[in-house]
């Protein structure tokens, strides 16, 4: 590339860091940056200058909504990740027998007791009324890890989200490990203190809450089901 | 410290997020009000730059950058994208008209880590802003930290559009020069 346009480039980064480059050509600049490791450098060398500017200003404490409702998004984030499932009605057969060969891994899980890398440590059925099951869940604490698959179709009612709750056995407020999928599987991240409630948990709980989850950080809304957590 | 925090969000571990989170979420959010002067709006854009920072961790490295630029610069650039977003919605009159800043926002600061400050204003960058003459260094304070546009910076400073941008340009350039010698 000729030294002046590099020059001309090296002027772009500069105004784009500062963030007087606006419009159509901020998005061409951004498109350029995605294939140019020099223009990159030159966007890095910028904002690494500049920052103490930045830096002069007070911390501000942003309120505490913020840190749950991130939690929140990014437990459901994993979900996201995961392949969409199809509502197909011919594969109804298919889910159910998938069902009958998660329930003959998880018993012979809880018969054989050997330790495997990908065993899980804690399952739990969440059924309905009728003893159908709704949620299936997994948990590998080694890899910090839930795995929760909605065995068929549970929306909530309205607006509304389930959320799931451990109730721990010294009677301590439940805590929350995140928003239930109404279908198809999830995986929540699992922080180290969240694992050591679940290891003092016998019961996990399902309540009915506003969309996002408990506004409140305890459950506020009715529970709707309760289920045993079976150690492997 | 924050580097570690970064390469644990890589992996996915949600307690280094917190971590990272208390830890740099007070500085992301001062930046971004005084971008959007709007507390809601500020409040969104902290948001989405965190579930960027957690996307984005894989890639962060920390030879190139610190983890404060590298952070600081995705909320920059996310405050900059929703002000434009708003811009459109708002007339321009009405938009310079709610330009009276929420004192309450300044008011709920919290106590600025005075340390922390002195030194910044110590910088080597402050340094040179103050080499530079009062008209640039006001234009590159106002683009850089209230993410204002040119014609923008132009109006509220009353001078003509081409003399602001020629401030900005020289402005940059001497800061440059003074920052590598």
């Amino acid at each position: 590339m000729k030294y002046a346009d590099r020059m001309m480039l090296d002027r772009l980064a500069r105004e784009y860091v500062l963030g007087t480059l606006r419009g159509a050509a901020r998005r061409r600049f951004e498109g350029l940056l995605q294939f140019d490791l020099t223009l990159r450098q030159s966007v890095r060398e910028w904002e690494e200058r500049l920052v103490p500017l930045a830096l002069t200003l007070p911390p501000v404490t942003p309120p505490d909504r913020i840190l749950r409702a991130l939690n929140q998004r990014l437990g459901i984030a994993a979900r996201d990740a995961e392949p969409p499932q199809t509502r197909n009605p011919r594969l109804w057969p298919a889910i159910a027998a998938t069902f009958a060969l998660l329930a003959i891994v998880l018993g012979m899980a809880l018969i054989q007791r050997e330790p495997q890398p990908l065993e899980p440590a804690y399952v739990s059925i969440i059924a309905d009324a009728e003893a159908q099951p709704v949620w299936f869940l997994q948990t590998y604490p080694e890899q910090h890890e839930l795995r929760v698959r909605a065995v068929g179709e549970a929306d909530a009612p309205g607006s509304q989200d389930y959320e799931l709750w451990m109730l721990p056995d010294d009677k301590s407020a439940p805590v929350s490990l995140g928003l239930l999928p109404a279908r198809g599987t999830a995986r929540f991240v699992l922080s180290e203190s969240q694992l050591a409630v679940l290891r003092a948990s016998s019961t996990l709980a399902v309540s009915l809450e506003p969309a996002g989850g408990s506004p409140t950080g305890a459950p506020t809304g009715p529970v709707v089901y309760t289920a045993p957590v079976v150690r492997t | 410290m924050q580097a570690r925090l970064l390469a644990r969000c890589a992996e996915g571990d949600l307690s280094a997020f917190t971590a990272l989170y208390e830890s740099s979420a007070p500085q992301l959010f001062a930046v971004l009000l005084r971008i959007l002067n709007r507390r809601d709006l500020a409040e969104e854009a902290l948001q989405d730059a965190f579930v960027s920072i957690w996307r984005h961790a894989a890639s962060y490295r920390a030879q190139r950058s610190q983890p404060m630029t590298w952070m600081i610069s995705i909320a920059r650039y996310r405050a900059i994208d929703l002000k434009r977003a708003q811009r459109r919605e708002v007339p321009l009159a009405a938009a310079t008209a709610g330009e009276s800043i929420d004192s309450e926002i300044i008011d709920t600061a919290a106590d600025p880590s005075a340390e922390a400050l002195r030194a910044q204003e110590n910088s080597a960058l402050a340094d040179c802003m103050r080499e530079l003459s009062d008209s640039p260094r006001e234009c590159l304070r106002l683009a850089y930290l209230e993410g204002l546009t040119h014609q923008e910076i132009a109006l509220k400073v009353n001078s003509p559009l081409g003399t602001v941008k020629s401030w900005i340009r020289r402005g940059l350039q001497a800061l440059k020069e003074c920052l590598e010698r």
